[in-house]
């Protein structure tokens, strides 16, 4: 399938699906009620070193970039987060998804793979894909857990998570 | 001959080619802040110096520079602010110079020319 394109300087620039290395900047920016132009040339800049990830900001500064271009290339940008997509309203009251949370995961169930690497690969069609296969099969690591009861430790600051680890029925057993 | 528009301020033609994001992230956002001025201006007295003055005030003069001189520097990098503040530069000028600034701004959909 061939990626749909923008029209940034006279040229065309083709936008693929864009990895969390574009979409930690392109998703806040477009989730913003007002953008700035600051903004909008982040996020065009952004999607352009998707298909172009030596694109030098120095010389983007100085491409000849009429404004019109930099709002025609809006609705593409948009599209290819893969996040903004009708079905995903989740995305747009709850703002962009923790990415870093989602590449642990990733490199938890996918032993050999590496956090740069994800940042680079994973799109929303791909993190919709691996979660409904982990949903239907699960990896070994989650039924494991769920066979030994496994409850995560809580983080030192949640002194009650810690008290219901302790006490699952809410009841203190006395020996 | 070039077919990149010009400006005339200080009595000189200055190409301004297309604008880069250098020079937009200041001329956009002003220019969508002193365009409505400069119509209320044209509109309350079109030809009347006093009436500029008027709505023109040192903050919106102040702005137009700021666009000019950013214009400016597409072609010519190397002027500095300094010089360019004193260079005898009409009000009139200044305000003739915005269409053409935004026109290759972009924030018009003309014919714009390199």
């Amino acid at each position: 399938m061939r990626d749909p394109t923008i029209s940034i300087a006279g040229r065309t620039w083709r936008v693929p699906l864009l990895a969390p290395r574009q979409n930690r900047i392109v998703l806040p920016a477009l989730m913003k009620p007002a953008a700035d132009i600051a903004c909008l040339l982040d996020m065009v800049f952004a999607a352009m070193t998707r298909a172009c990830p030596h694109l030098d900001r120095d010389e983007f500064e100085d491409l000849p970039i009429p404004f019109h271009e930099l709002l025609d290339a809006i609705p593409v940008i948009a599209q290819q987060t893969g996040f903004l997509v009708s079905a995903k309203a989740e995305t747009r009251t709850n703002g962009p998804p923790d990415f870093d949370a989602l590449i642990a995961e990733f490199c938890n169930y996918l032993p050999g793979t590496t956090p740069d690497y994800w940042e680079d690969a994973l799109t929303a069609p791909r993190l919709a894909a691996m979660r409904e296969q982990w949903r239907r099969h699960p990896p070994l690591a989650v039924l494991a857990a769920a066979w030994l009861r496994y409850r995560p430790r809580p983080r030192d600051e949640d002194a009650l998570a810690e008290l219901l680890r302790l006490f699952p029925n809410g009841q203190l057993r006395l020996n | 001959m070039s077919d990149t528009p010009t400006i005339r301020l200080a009595g000189r033609d200055w190409p301004v080619p297309v604008l880069a994001p250098r020079q937009n992230r200041i001329v956009v956002p002003t220019l969508l802040e002193l365009i409505p001025k400069i119509g209320s201006a044209r509109a309350g007295e079109p030809h009347s110096l006093a009436g500029l003055a008027r709505y023109l005030d040192t903050a919106a003069y102040d702005q137009l520079t700021d666009i000019a001189f950013a214009a400016l520097t597409r072609a010519h990098p190397g002027l500095s602010r300094a010089e360019f503040d004193d260079f005898p530069i009409d009000t009139l000028e200044l305000i003739a110079a915005v269409r053409t600034i935004a026109l290759q701004a972009g924030l018009m959909r003309g014919p714009v020319r390199e």
